[in-house]
């Protein structure tokens, strides 16, 4: 992915997050919402290796961080090690539209919830517990249900590459 | 120096992941603390800029829609509203001699009158993006005199109920932190039996809570259904306002209290507009 194509998947992450906390703040199951940001994340950076995903992951976690109440850090934190990690596999696993993007947003998910976990533990002792619960579960189901929707949201707009486009562009 | 910058050149990818999160502990460490002025304070303004656009476009988009259908309704609203408006009306004169009467009552008693304090009423513009923290965002800032710690109520059904308190400003919109939040505690007192307790949220935005340290001996004086207000104890919550009502009693053996838990008299998930106290005298 050239670094063109990764802004533009940058500036539909920043939108994303401002959409997920005003417009679609509705769009969840006993009040928990996808991570929209971290689905979009793992697919990018799949596409781009882990140089520019983790840099993109730093600076969405940033804007994640300002738009939220969370101590600024903590989403670019986890943000930066799921985009490093997903870029890793850039070039080796080749994604097809949906049991790898599953697979991987499945882990990208885990992962997610570990980080979180420590550093609640470190900086809110008193959240920690909340994160191995139901809500997990209802999170990770409503990702792996829009993973296959994002996945061709970015090749309709052509950030990812179409099966007739050179992957390594 | 060189062999340093020869390490850091061969091993770009790992070198700016560990500056990431060097950056990201940093400055996690430092918006945990209590500082006026921090990076998250700036961030915060530039985006909630943003927040305020796409949530005006929204409403706008969604409101021309709703409009036209909701013409013919409003005719039929408008009959039935001017028919309660006369009702209240009378219902008004009632109350303003009752209200006259309290008050005579209150001076005679030298209780403190709860109005001392002014509402900022707002917007709630946007969510927390993620599941971790709740929070709202509202439409009012530092420059319409919200600060820190102040407390927010909204009405719902009738009831004037307990939201949060704000947690973090900006110039113009400020972050709820609310009551149903992990880390929210608020010193509470059943509203018939009068027995105190501490509410403490269990993280979730359609979630319960759980009123602890109520004494054993409640235990035959408290029923499912009854309502629970804050009791202003050493709080940054004044008194009387509802925060919810009992809908479970639990006598764990191996404590000294109950453990009650609340369903919150407000419905989080459905709440547009909030008041703030400000904690101003009111103007004459």
């Amino acid at each position: 992915m050239n670094n063109k194509k990764s802004f533009i998947g940058f500036i539909v992450i920043v939108f994303v997050i401002i959409l997920q906390s005003t417009i679609l703040s509705n769009f969840s199951i006993k009040g928990i919402k996808p991570d929209i940001v971290l689905v979009l994340l793992i697919l990018i950076s799949n596409y781009s290796g882990s140089l520019k995903g983790q840099s993109i992951g730093f600076t969405a976690g940033l804007v994640e961080d300002f738009v939220s109440l969370s101590p600024l850090g903590f989403n670019a934190l986890i943000h930066t090690i799921i985009g490093y990690l997903s870029g890793i596999t850039f070039g080796k696993i080749f994604l097809d539209p949906i049991f790898v993007p599953i697979v991987f947003v499945f882990i990208g998910t885990l992962i997610k919830s570990v980080l979180s976990f420590f550093l609640l533990l470190l900086f809110f002792t008193e959240k920690a517990g909340s994160i191995f619960t139901m809500s997990l579960f209802i999170e990770m189901g409503f990702n792996i249900l829009i993973t296959p929707v994002i996945y061709f949201f970015l090749k309709f707009i052509r950030i990812l590459p179409s099966s007739n486009d050179s992957r390594l562009s | 120096m060189f062999k340093i910058g020869k390490i850091i050149s061969k091993y770009k990818n790992a070198s700016l992941l560990i500056l990431l999160i060097f950056i990201s502990l940093f400055s996690i460490t430092l918006s945990t603390g209590q500082s006026n002025f921090s990076p998250k304070k700036i961030g915060n303004s530039i985006f909630s800029i943003l927040q305020i656009a796409v949530n005006s476009t929204g409403n706008f988009i969604t409101g021309t829609f709703n409009s036209i259908g909701e013409l013919k309704k409003l005719k039929e609203e408008q009959q039935i509203l001017l028919l309660k408006v006369q009702k209240y009306q009378i219902r008004d004169r009632d109350f303003l001699e009752i209200n006259q009467e309290n008050k005579r009552l209150k001076e005679q008693l030298d209780f403190k009158d709860s109005s001392d304090f002014t509402l900022i009423s707002a917007e709630i513009i946007a969510h927390n993006p993620g599941n971790i923290f709740t929070s709202f965002v509202i439409d009012k800032g530092t420059l319409q005199g919200v600060e820190r710690n102040m407390p927010v109520l909204a009405f719902q059904d009738g009831f004037q109920g307990l939201v949060g308190k704000i947690m973090e400003t900006s110039l113009l919109t400020s972050k709820i932190s609310l009551i149903i939040d992990n880390t929210s505690y608020v010193a509470a007192k059943l509203l018939e039996s009068r027995y105190n307790g501490l509410t403490n949220g269990l993280g979730s935005i359609n979630g319960n809570l759980l009123m602890n340290y109520v004494s054993k001996n409640a235990y035959n004086s408290i029923k499912e259904g009854d309502l629970v207000i804050s009791s202003g104890m050493k709080s940054i919550y004044p008194g009387g306002i509802y925060i919810g009502r009992v809908r479970n009693i639990e006598v764990p053996e191996w404590q000294t209290s109950l453990v009650l838990e609340i369903e919150p008299i407000i419905d989080f998930s459905k709440l547009e507009y909030v008041l703030i106290l400000s904690g101003e005298e009111k103007g004459e």
